[in-house]
């Protein structure tokens, strides 16, 4: 049923991703039900192609189907608009981290205070938009616009690509490399001795000086991979290549950091905590040795995703 | 209704037997609601090749529903009165 598996189509795509594969199932069933009985047994193909628009006219629009089904409830935005604010506040939240911050850098300002304006400008922009879309659902006519199921675009092949945790990671990394290249005083951790008000203490980041150029390049490298991923829509062999060999030369570049740069190897670790149990360079030691496992684990996913399609699947 | 198991369709032509019409697109997710709430349950079992969903009311559901039904007399009997 082809103008149903469109509309399944377009509905998957805004539903919460926990939610696709069980809604996506259910639905199918109930819209095949409703076209059979549509049919009345004239299997024709023109029976068929009529019962499917009268159905999904009668489902109303994707997005509307979607929102009621888990697109989320507020009292403020109707269900049918949710998937579309969720959508636009998504790229709104990066366009605005991206410029907020870049404005910022450029005009040299604290980046503690960066941080203050940053949430409470973004929490204000957050209320507008709620605003906007109130105002959006409240025009009942614009809802209701005549919708044509002729006209649903046909089905995309699957992405197998999560758009949230890919931008997730190029913000993160465009921030970090910015905090790192802009303000490496302003990186470190607060402490504070019994009593006494929670002091800002910088990490000593000489020792591992020479190698922050090489991090700062391969972020700026997985920055452009996850870009061109997004771009793309699918995870090809070259992009998982890119990935997992950006992620191996981290592991190689954070622990020659440990070994050459805070003469700190891994197995000297627990001799060097039991004396000295918290200071910036264990705590910096910890940081690269975190670094290391994220990027460990995200080997083992790009491992395993080829695995599922070129080796289980076949 | 749902005290008998329940697949989506069937249950929408068994209340329009019983005339009373909802829409699609408020009924069937409904009942996802309220399986999400806990207060039905559901199996999916292959039928002709097709998988489906069955659907079928739980114990809390049951106390929710004579806590309606004890509201709607309730309410019921008061409009009552007051058209006498």
């Amino acid at each position: 049923m082809e103008y149903i598996e469109r509309y399944l189509s377009q509905v998957e795509r805004l539903l919460p991703e926990k939610d696709k594969e069980e809604v996506t199932k259910e639905l199918r069933e109930i819209l095949e039900d409703e076209v059979n009985e549509q049919q009345a047994g004239d299997l024709s193909p023109e029976k068929l192609e009529k019962s499917q628009f009268i159905i999904l006219e009668k489902f109303g629009r994707p997005e509307s189907i979607a929102g009621k089904y888990g697109g989320g409830h507020s009292p403020l935005i109707k269900s049918e608009l949710m998937p579309q604010f969720l959508k636009v506040l998504k790229i709104l939240g990066v366009v605005y981290a991206v410029i907020f911050l870049g404005i910022s850098l450029l005009q040299g300002r604290n980046p503690l205070d960066t941080i203050g304006q940053f949430i409470s400008n973004g929490l204000m922009n957050f209320a507008i938009l709620v605003i906007i879309f109130y105002f959006i659902g409240k025009d009942e006519k614009n809802l209701q616009k005549t919708w044509k199921p002729s006209e649903l675009p046909p089905v995309q092949p699957k992405s197998d690509v999560n758009q949230t945790e890919l931008l997730i990671s190029i913000a993160f990394s465009s921030f970090f490399i910015i905090w790192i290249t802009m303000f490496p005083e302003w990186i470190g951790y607060g402490y504070a001795e019994k009593g006494e008000e929670l002091q800002f203490v910088p990490f000593s980041l000489d020792k591992i000086q020479p190698f922050i150029p090489f991090a700062i390049l391969l972020m700026i490298g997985s920055v452009l991979l996850d870009a061109f991923t997004l771009i793309k829509r699918k995870w090809t062999p070259a992009l998982r290549a890119g990935n997992i060999s950006i992620s191996l030369l981290w592991i190689f570049l954070a622990n020659a950091a440990l070994y050459l740069g805070m003469k700190m190897p891994i197995t000297s670790l627990p001799t060097e905590i039991r004396e000295n149990f918290f200071n910036s360079d264990i705590l910096l030691a910890y940081i690269l040795i975190g670094s290391m496992i994220i990027a460990a684990i995200d080997i083992i996913k790009h491992l395993v995703g080829w695995a599922r399609i070129n080796i289980w699947k076949t | 209704m749902l005290e008998m198991r329940h697949y989506g369709y069937s249950l929408k032509k068994s209340l329009l037997e019983q005339h009373f019409e909802i829409e699609e697109s408020t009924l069937y997710p409904m009942l996802r609601r309220l399986e999400k709430q806990g207060f039905i349950s559901s199996v999916w079992e292959i039928e002709e090749n097709r998988p489906r969903k069955y659907y079928q009311i739980n114990d809390e559901g049951r106390n929710l529903l004579s806590g309606l039904i004890k509201e709607y007399n309730h309410l019921a009997d008061a409009v009552n009165k007051i058209l006498k």
